[in-house]
């Protein structure tokens, strides 16, 4: 658990010290990281956050389908 | 990000053939209006991207790039229109070259074609951004705080996280439905299993006491408790006799029972006369059937007035009075509201008739299974259309609307209720029929269909957790996700406000220093509010100048886009966008561009030419980064003027016999210059109220100052007892003096009145002396070495020297220690 919330948090750029690195980034994955990092600070939603992290930081457009099956952890299809 | 080391035109826009050197420097692009400063741009732009903003997207009609984007000579070729760039990328210390033409513009060819830089490529192409029109500067200003809102999340690329939001939503929602039916479901499955071990409520006691009761008839042992796994028939299977049986007697008179209840409830008295009551709410609200479509529209309503702009309907545009908008959109919505109650109020009475109507088929379901396997089987079909039919009226009957369908369900009986009734009563006298079951078989019969339902039970129950863990989930995520957002786009917009209140104040720190403004993001909107000089909060259109107006949008996208790209915010394209603003300044414009984004290359359009000069002196500029288109034609594009400054083009014009225009040019420059001078120099300007100081203003301040400099400089020579240079120092006041007297041949340029007539009189052999002197006067401005405008330096309240940029003059003004003491 305590490996996945360090995981997670190290997405979160406003609080990554490599300004470079923070540049990289769109406005928009700043605050989806945020929001990544937010879900993994709650015990109960590490693991939505650990599924929700690729999809919504890989940078692809995201899909209902992709978003859905992260969120529930259903299977895809 | 990249910078732009040239680009090569070809049959772009209006440009033939044509490559401009940038060498990833700030670089201008001047010329008069329609001479192709803007083919630059758009190369710039398509050559980065592949589309030029000025021919697609909204409002652009019938405009394409594809059809627009070649000269106009070769149209029908769009192959043969092409742009080259060769950038430099500084994150890579790599240059590329990237060539892409109109027909094939998707598909660029790049060079070196390498994932790093193609990634760099693929960067600027997401960030079109970095070209800015005056047009688009100021619609972040000026435009209304729901537009505002849309342009600064577009600029900010903040799309994705609406689509995120909505998606997100779409989830929650539709895991909130997919709930019900699941607990329909779990509700039915708990009846059906309480019918077959004949309890009345679901509690471990009363149903470990039923089943309990059976086991020991069939000498099995109690159970202790039921758990997930427990299985009620526990220990049958090692009976003997142990067969299964296809119809159980006891339990098929209890389902045959339940199922003719449930189909008397439909056909009841009381049935009817709910069915009658319910008909009468739903014809009465025939006559507003409109309204009761129109109630899934209040969402849109509402928006409508969170989106009002205060001028425009959101929707169609179409102009309103604030306060009839309001009025009308609020009785609407009252309406609505009351539809929406009216509409709530039928459903209750129909809920009843609707769950009769769903009820039905999950009990005629097993009946059509002892149907089939009775010892003389019966043809199930009558139920099976029962069941469908009721099924089909339950379903219409929830959607509600149209009205006329619903009612139509409820004022036709079903035709197939008889034969379901009829095959209710054979069924019922076929399984009364059948030998009674032994005790023992009949507590076998109990326990095995028991255990049926006690595990389809806990299936629905299970499933029905399950989709409710997932409704949690999706709304809890979908909350944490709007608070995320919220905060973030709220300090987004703060950290846009802190930076754009710096750079406005650096610009205009003579008079609005203390500058303070407010971006306030609400439900969609982004309000945008600046101060008037301590006097309140106002829109930035209100009370500023345009020219102020011009350098707060020129500021909130700097803003912008260092929040965006950060480090790398290497290129931008400001085409005309300072057109507005005015020479006091321009030079803290150019500052500002040269100290706040040193690693930014800028390309800046102007049609005028001082400005030009302006972005030079002020070093925003190196002398050699500037193209000057003189005019345009149809069949060649812009010609440039190449390495031509102010006095080769006003003798230009001398040579045209244009006079009119080289009077023009002449005294637009000599404002400049003398302006610069003055301010270089010290020279004293009377005061203007409105500040528009004319030529006649600001050269006599100029040569005033430089004269004084001159008694000065001579008057510490003296105090030093230095003769040579008092000779020396009187010998270039005598050249200056002298200057200055050969422009007094000609005193049109003190009277603006007089000189706009004396221009049309004046020939060519009268103008050229004029010319000639003031370009003397202005060589005497300067360093005879390096050409910069001589500047005092200042120490405290005095004046120390007058000095240029190569140190090559230096005029000493300060008088020796004794002899200042003695003169006061």
């Amino acid at each position: 658990m305590a490996c996945q919330i360090a995981s997670l948090c190290d997405t979160r750029l406003m609080d990554d010290t490599r300004e470079d690195k923070e540049a990289n980034v769109s406005v928009a994955g700043r605050v989806l990281a945020q929001f990544v990092g937010a879900l993994a600070e709650d015990k109960d939603l590490v693991e939505v956050a650990a599924r929700l992290k690729p999809v919504l930081l890989d940078g692809k457009t995201i899909t209902e389908a992709a978003l859905r099956q992260a969120l529930l952890g259903e299977p895809g299809t | 990000m990249i910078k732009v080391e040239s680009i090569r035109i070809q049959e772009f826009r209006g440009i033939r053939d044509l490559t401009v050197g940038l060498a990833s420097k700030n670089y201008a692009v001047c010329g008069p209006n329609g001479t192709g400063k803007s083919g630059i741009v758009d190369a710039l732009e398509f050559g980065l991207t592949g589309n030029i903003s000025r021919l697609s997207g909204k409002g652009r009609g019938d405009l394409s790039v594809k059809e627009h984007g070649p000269h106009v000579s070769i149209r029908t070729k769009p192959e043969k229109a092409i742009v080259t760039l060769v950038v430099s990328i500084p994150s890579l210390s790599k240059t590329a070259t990237i060539v892409r033409n109109i027909k094939t513009s998707r598909a660029p060819v790049i060079t070196p074609n390498t994932p790093d830089i193609r990634a760099a490529f693929d960067y600027v192409e997401q960030h079109p951004e970095f070209a800015l029109s005056r047009r688009e500067i100021i619609k972040y200003v000026l435009t209304e705080p729901g537009e505002r809102a849309k342009e600064l999340q577009a600029l900010l690329q903040l799309d994705k996280l609406e689509t995120t939001r909505a998606l997100l939503l779409k989830i929650s929602n539709a895991c909130t439905r997919e709930l019900k039916p699941l607990d329909s479901a779990r509700v039915s499955s708990s009846e059906n299993l309480m019918r077959a071990l004949g309890i009345t409520e679901l509690q471990q006691a009363s149903l470990l006491a039923a089943v309990n009761a059976q086991r020991a008839i069939l000498d099995l042992r109690p159970l202790g408790k039921i758990e997930d796994s427990t299985s009620i028939r526990d220990g049958l299977e090692t009976q003997d006799a142990v067969v299964s049986v296809k119809v159980p007697k006891a339990q098929a008179k209890k389902d045959i029972a339940a199922a003719t209840d449930a189909l008397s409830a439909i056909v009841s008295i009381d049935a009817m006369q709910a069915r009658a009551a319910a008909l009468v709410t739903l014809q009465n609200l025939k006559d507003n059937e409109a309204r009761l479509t129109d109630v899934t529209r209040d969402a849109m309503l509402k928006a409508a007035l969170e989106f009002f702009d205060e001028q425009q309907c959101p929707v169609c545009q179409t102009p309103w009075k604030p306060d009839e908008f309001r009025a009308v959109v609020t009785a609407q919505r009252k309406l609505l509201e009351e539809a929406a109650r009216e509409r709530e109020e039928a459903e209750k009475v129909l809920s009843p008739l609707i769950d009769n109507l769903e009820t039905l088929p999950e009990l005629l379901s097993p009946l059509a299974s002892y149907a089939r396997n009775l010892p003389s089987p019966i043809d199930p079909e009558a139920l099976n259309a029962m069941s469908q039919e009721v099924s089909r009226r339950a379903r219409i009957a929830r959607t509600f609307l149209p009205l006329d369908d619903t009612i139509n369900v409820l004022e036709r009986d079903i035709t197939e209720t008889k034969a379901a009734e009829n095959l209710l009563v054979q069924l019922a006298a076929a399984v009364e029929a059948l030998p009674e079951a032994s005790a023992r078989d009949a507590a076998r019969d109990y326990l095995t269909v028991g255990q049926e339902r006690l595990e389809a039970w806990r299936q629905a129950v299970l499933k029905h957790a399950a989709a409710k863990r997932k409704a949690e989930l999706a709304e809890q995520v979908y909350t944490v996700y709007g608070d995320t957002c919220d905060k973030a786009l709220e300090d987004i917009y703060k950290d846009v406000e802190a930076e754009f209140r710096a750079l406005y104040r650096t610009i205009n720190k003579d008079d609005e220093s203390t500058f303070e403004a407010q971006l306030t993001p609400s439900l969609g909107k982004l309000g945008f509010e600046v101060d008037f000089y301590g006097k309140g909060f106002f829109p930035p259109g209100a009370y500023h100048s345009e020219g102020h107006q011009d350098g707060m949008g020129l500021c909130l996208y700097l803003a912008l886009m260092k929040h965006l790209l950060g480090g790398r915010f290497t290129f931008a394209v400001l085409d005309d966008v300072l057109m507005s603003v005015d020479a006091g300044h321009r030079r803290e414009v150019c500052s500002l561009l040269k100290t706040a984004f040193p690693n930014t290359q800028f390309v800046l359009t102007t049609h005028d030419n001082v400005w030009l000069n302006h972005m030079r002196s002020s070093k925003l500029l190196e002398s050699k980064s500037a193209i000057t288109f003189r005019k345009w034609h149809v069949d060649h594009g812009p010609s440039e003027w190449k390495d031509i400054d102010v006095w080769e083009e006003i003798d230009n014009f001398i040579v045209l016999n244009e006079i009119r225009a080289a009077a023009s040019q002449l005294r637009h420059y000599l404002e400049y210059v003398a302006a610069e001078w003055s301010d270089r120099l010290g020279g004293r300007v009377e005061y203007r109220g409105d500040g528009r100081y004319e030529l006649g203003d600001l050269l006599p301040a100029a040569i005033g100052a430089m004269n004084d400099l001159y008694k000065k400089a001579k008057a510490a020579a003296q105090s030093w007892g230095d003769k040579a240079r008092v000779d020396e120092l009187g010998t270039l006041h005598d050249a200056f003096s002298g200057a200055v007297g050969a422009t007094y041949i000609e005193r049109w340029q003190i009277n603006p009145a007089i000189h706009y007539n004396e221009w049309a009189n004046l020939r060519r052999e009268d103008f050229a002396p004029v010319v000639a002197a003031y370009k003397e006067l202005e060589h005497l401005f300067g360093c005879p070495a390096c050409g910069d405008p001589l500047y005092v330096v200042r120490t405290g309240m005095g004046k120390e020297a007058v000095r240029c940029a190569c140190s090559k003059v230096n005029l000493n003004l300060k008088v020796r220690l004794k002899e200042a003491t003695l003169g006061r």
